[in-house]
């Protein structure tokens, strides 16, 4: 009743109204955005970006939200230029503070129309650091004291590859100013995202003299699966939307129990149900088999692969420890205690507990596992079917 | 009337008009892809689609169709602006470099943009990048950009991950386009889970032609050209007897059909070797560009496949080539990905193969044919020999499975056909034409043929083979000694009577077994017992996971064609077979997908309950590491 179709739309762009079973999560962030800047994590194609352009059309009247994905600019200036850029042309008008804006700015060239280009060698810090101040001077107009939301896209890639051009300290520095602009305006707020870990790119940069915690006034939230209500009607629609003959009372709970509620792998399913052209009704089997494809296809773009593939970029010395640890539980029927994962590999060979716990807790963070209070679990059963097939070769 | 000139190469050359009179198949992809676009307009959403397929199997015809269907749809006018990037687009390596072959494509129906462009070009690279940007989203307005982007796989490749990083946030940021791609392979830039497209796009794969749709091809073609003889011919059966040696050729590629669709008419039909060739010869240097563009390994890899032909485990490959086995499997993955090799796998369904285990073939047999010409310019005869043996084994010998015999000797079988080819009077043209039909399997034509040669042109050496060829299959032992002795009498050599005994008895032998299952069965078992019976006789055949293919081919030719037509069932069962044999020996979920939902019940039921699909080197899947 009432169900709206929907096309199969994997891992492109949704749009606001399309992003189903987020409302918690986007109802929770606008609450917190009034308190506190916000760090979102999850895997790639969770969803992360979906959710900002729900958070960016559900914004409440008293925000000023300006979205930009940082992938593709390599250093500060760039970024600077964008953000600058983007608060002159979406968020002065707004907040009526163009003159204020052009006033500090003049000698940066910001009165031009069009893209502001900026010299690789321009004072990027005192850039931003001016740029935002003139949001805090919006004198006694109440129209304009609005709360400034940035939701920034993609923010580790950029600090990565500013550490691979210009080094960890640049990306640092980088990090770090933009924690200061959060601390010296109270009106602004930022919303970081990013597919690969903070937590990587953080300890990649830590090596250089004083450790900085350029996150850690952030509050984090993780983007999971979707709720099974959410995870089902998500899959109706796109069986309604894609035409799909068969059952879709039975269909829509297994695509989505068997997705874990991962939209993306719902879309994926769907669509791949669609790929058939099959004027017979299809059946739960035809959704097994969809995945079974999947997961062992090298052309697939599900790409599983990734999974194991990444473990040794990622974890270093520790990568043995960590494609064992993931062994021990994705082999394993019942989630397991930590104790239990040091026990079962302890059979095979001594560890060391510490090292267990520590790649344990990163591998929470990576999204290989996930803990329900004491027990761990592989993270989606997907991952777990596709770890095991990898493994097994 | 006078035919529009159908080019194979180019569709994008051809008028729109003559492209939709012979389009075939790609209808609902289409209208698909029509209402996708239509459904972002209305939605906001950007659904972002690749078309994969190798080359030649219709992707710029579909996409020229897309184009028109875009600019002509009601629902879109004023709401859709598109920017077609053809494949000739080879300088695209930069981000800037892309938004500016994005306005060039825009500057055909707004001139004015080249005013734009020429300021663009006197700008310096990250002024004008920024600027190219602007002028873009202006232009565009409201709208929404449709970008239909060929060689995708291509441009990502120039682009490298900086530029595809750019491309992306542009997408992010502006949220104005929706971004059309083809791909003769899915390239790493798309599954790399750190590439900045991974998981962007929905896909969806253009298979080849059926024999159906290559039918329906051709009669559009001759509707298109006013030949209604060449229509009311394609009705017949003899037609379909040699759409399908077309099809041992050629394989499922429209381009091919596209450009045999310029002979196959009555006339023309006895020039079809000749004219397969000089099209061999004309594709060669096209093969040749795409090896050129591999890394030296790859290049070996292909050359080595091409000169074994069929699947050839990783192993031999790696001995073959004188290079690690790690690396060559490694290789071939790459080469997988490129769509231009493919992997027979040997383990049950639902899990990942060994690679280590696996056969691997190319996955263009034209590709291999093309290459092939090449080796043996000016000897037009031995590239049908060559193609054939390509096509079913590293050599003649290797056809000797395509018969159910175990017993019967493969090099005989090598022997027979070698002599066949090296010393028959007869015209190159007539022997390739008996080659096909006895690889092929089909014995009634075979047969058919045969008769309709003596009853014609009198006793001749040739025909008294084929004729006593076809009645060993057909089991038809008395007769067929009869005929192989008219032959040795008439073409000494040609033929050995007493080997043609073995081959007819054994052949007896084989259809009596499959009567037997036939006559068995209960009624409502029937289907189920007769896959499960061809399953059986497959299996003491030793069919194992590089033989797949073979199998295949057997099963079809030579009891589909024996029994089909005055069994009804029969067709169903084979299917089946068939099914469960790709399913379980070769992962070829496909062949599952395509059964009615009655049929794969009875398949997956059967693939449950026994162990008789694998072949007898197929490993169980392996245990998880530790559990």
């Amino acid at each position: 009743v009432g169900l709206a179709p929907q096309r199969v739309n994997r891992g492109s762009q949704l749009a606001p109204d399309q992003v189903i079973g987020r409302d918690e999560i986007v109802g929770r962030l606008i609450d917190e955005l009034e308190r506190s800047s916000v760090l979102i994590g999850g895997d790639r194609r969770m969803g992360k970006t979906s959710i900002l352009t729900k958070l960016s059309s559900e914004a409440p009247h008293h925000w000023a939200v300006v979205q930009l994905s940082l992938e593709g600019l390599s250093t500060p200036v760039e970024i600077t230029a964008r953000l600058v850029e983007a608060l002159r042309d979406e968020l002065a008008p707004a907040l009526r503070i163009e003159k204020a804006l052009r006033k500090r700015l003049t000698d940066f060239g910001i009165d031009k129309v069009g893209p502001l280009t900026l010299g690789t060698d321009a004072d990027w810090k005192s850039l931003l650091d001016r740029a935002f101040a003139s949001v805090q001077e919006v004198g006694d107009d109440p129209a304009a004291a609005k709360l400034v939301v940035l939701l920034l896209d993609e923010v580790p890639l950029a600090a990565g590859r500013i550490r691979d051009t210009a080094g960890p300290d640049a990306a640092r520095d980088f990090l770090d100013r933009l924690r200061a602009m959060r601390q010296a305006n109270p009106r602004v707020r930022m919303v970081l995202t990013g597919s690969i870990g903070f937590h990587h790119v953080l300890r990649s940069l830590s090596g250089s003299g004083v450790p900085s915690a350029p996150t850690n006034d952030l509050v984090g939230y993780d983007v999971g699966g979707l709720e099974p209500d959410d995870a089902v009607l998500l899959a109706r629609r796109l069986l309604l939307g894609e035409r799909i003959a068969g059952d879709h009372d039975q269909l829509a709970p297994s695509i989505a129990a068997e997705t874990a509620g991962v939209p993306f792998y719902i879309q994926h399913v769907v669509g791949a149900l669609a790929d058939l052209r099959s004027t017979d009704p299809l059946s739960t089997d035809d959704v097994e088999r969809v995945i079974d494809r999947a997961l062992v296809d090298p052309k697939d773009a599900w790409n599983t692969a990734h999974y194991l593939e990444r473990i040794a970029s990622y974890y270093g010395d520790r990568a043995e420890l960590a494609r064992r640890i993931v062994d021990v539980v994705a082999a394993s029927g019942l989630p397991l205690s930590s104790a239990e994962v040091r026990d079962r590999l302890a059979l095979r060979q001594p560890v060391d507990a510490a090292a267990v716990s520590d790649t344990i807790r990163l591998l929470r963070l990576d999204h290989y596992l996930r803990a329900d209070i004491t027990e761990l679990q592989v993270l989606h059963p997907i991952v777990g079917r596709a770890w095991r097939a990898l493994r097994a070769n | 009337m006078a035919a529009p000139i159908i080019t194979a190469f180019t569709p994008s050359v051809l008028d729109v008009e003559t492209l939709k009179a012979i389009f075939v198949s790609r209808q609902p992809l289409l209208d698909d892809l029509v209402e996708g676009v239509a459904s972002d307009v209305e939605t906001g959403s950007r659904t972002h689609r690749l078309l994969i397929g190798p080359r030649g199997i219709g992707k710029t015809h579909l996409v020229t169709l897309l184009d028109d269907r875009l600019r002509n749809d009601d629902r879109l006018m004023g709401k859709v602006v598109v920017a077609w990037l053809r494949e000739e687009l080879w300088e695209v390596d930069t981000y800037l470099a892309w938004l500016e072959a994005v306005l060039g494509a825009l500057a055909a129906e707004e001139p004015s943009i080249r005013d734009d462009l020429a300021r663009i070009g006197a700008l310096p690279a990250d002024e004008a990048e920024r600027a190219a940007e602007e002028v873009l989203w202006q232009r565009v307005g409201d709208r929404l950009l449709v970008v239909i982007s060929e060689n995708f796989d291509l441009l990502l490749e120039n682009l490298a991950r900086s530029g595809q990083a750019q491309l992306r946030a542009s997408m992010e940021n502006h949220r104005g386009l929706t971004l059309i791609a083809t791909t003769s392979s899915m390239p790493a830039d798309l599954y790399d889970s750190d590439a900045p497209f991974y998981g962007w796009f929905r896909p969806s794969y253009l298979d080849e032609f059926s024999i159906d749709e290559a039918r329906e091809l051709l009669i559009k073609v001759a509707h298109l050209r006013g030949d209604a003889a060449l229509v009311e011919y394609l009705a017949s059966d003899e037609a379909d007897g040699r759409l399908r040696v077309v099809t041992e050729l050629a394989g499922g590629s429209p381009r091919i059909w596209v450009l045999l669709s310029q002979c196959i008419d009555v006339e023309s039909i006895e020039k079809l070797i000749p004219v397969f060739i000089k099209m061999l010869d004309d594709l060669t240097p096209f093969y040749q560009e795409r090896l050129r563009q591999l890394a030296p390994q790859q290049r070996r890899i292909v050359m080595e496949l091409a000169r074994r032909g069929g699947g050839v485990p990783v192993k031999e490959l790696a001995s073959g080539i004188r290079a690690d086995q790690r690396t060559v499997s490694s290789q071939l993955r790459g080469l997988e990905r490129r769509n231009l090799v493919r992997r027979v796998e040997p383990v049950g369904r639902g899990s990942a193969g060994d690679a280590r285990l696996s056969y691997y073939e190319l996955r263009e047999p034209l590709m291999r044919l093309a290459l092939d010409v090449k080796e043996s310019r000016g000897e037009p005869l031995r590239v049908v020999v060559a193609f054939l043996r390509a096509w079913y084994g590293n050599d003649l010998v290797a056809l000797a499975p395509l018969f159910p015999p175990v017993s019967l000797s493969g090099t005989y079988v090598g022997a027979a056909l070698r002599a066949l080819v090296e010393k028959s009077s007869e015209s190159e043209t007539e022997v390739g034409l008996v080659l096909s039909m006895v690889t092929a399997g089909d014995a009634r034509r075979l047969l058919h043929y045969a008769e309709n040669q003596l009853r014609d042109n009198g006793p001749k050496g040739l025909a008294e083979f084929a004729r006593a060829w076809s009645l060993a299959v057909l089991g038809r032992v008395d007769e067929a000694v009869t005929a192989a002795n008219a032959s040795e009498a008439t073409e000494p050599g040609l033929l050995d009577p007493s080997s043609i005994k073995g081959l007819a008895e054994t052949f007896a032998e084989s259809h009596a077994i499959f009567r037997s299952v036939i006559e068995e069965a209960t009624t409502d078992e029937k289907i189920s017992q007769l896959s499960k019976g061809l399953l059986l006789g497959v299996k003491s055949l030793g069919v194992s996971e590089g033989t797949l293919d073979r199998a295949e081919l057997m099963l079809y030719r030579n009891l589909l064609m024996t029994y089909a037509d005055e069994i009804p069932w029969v067709r169903p069962a084979v299917r089946i077979a068939v099914a469960i044999l790709g399913q379980a020996n070769g992962g070829r979920a496909d062949l599952l997908m395509r059964l009615t939902s009655e049929e794969r019940s009875v398949a997956i039921e059967l693939l449950d309950t026994a162990d008789l699909a694998k072949g007898s080197n197929a490993n169980s899947p392996a245990e998880p590491a530790d559990s």
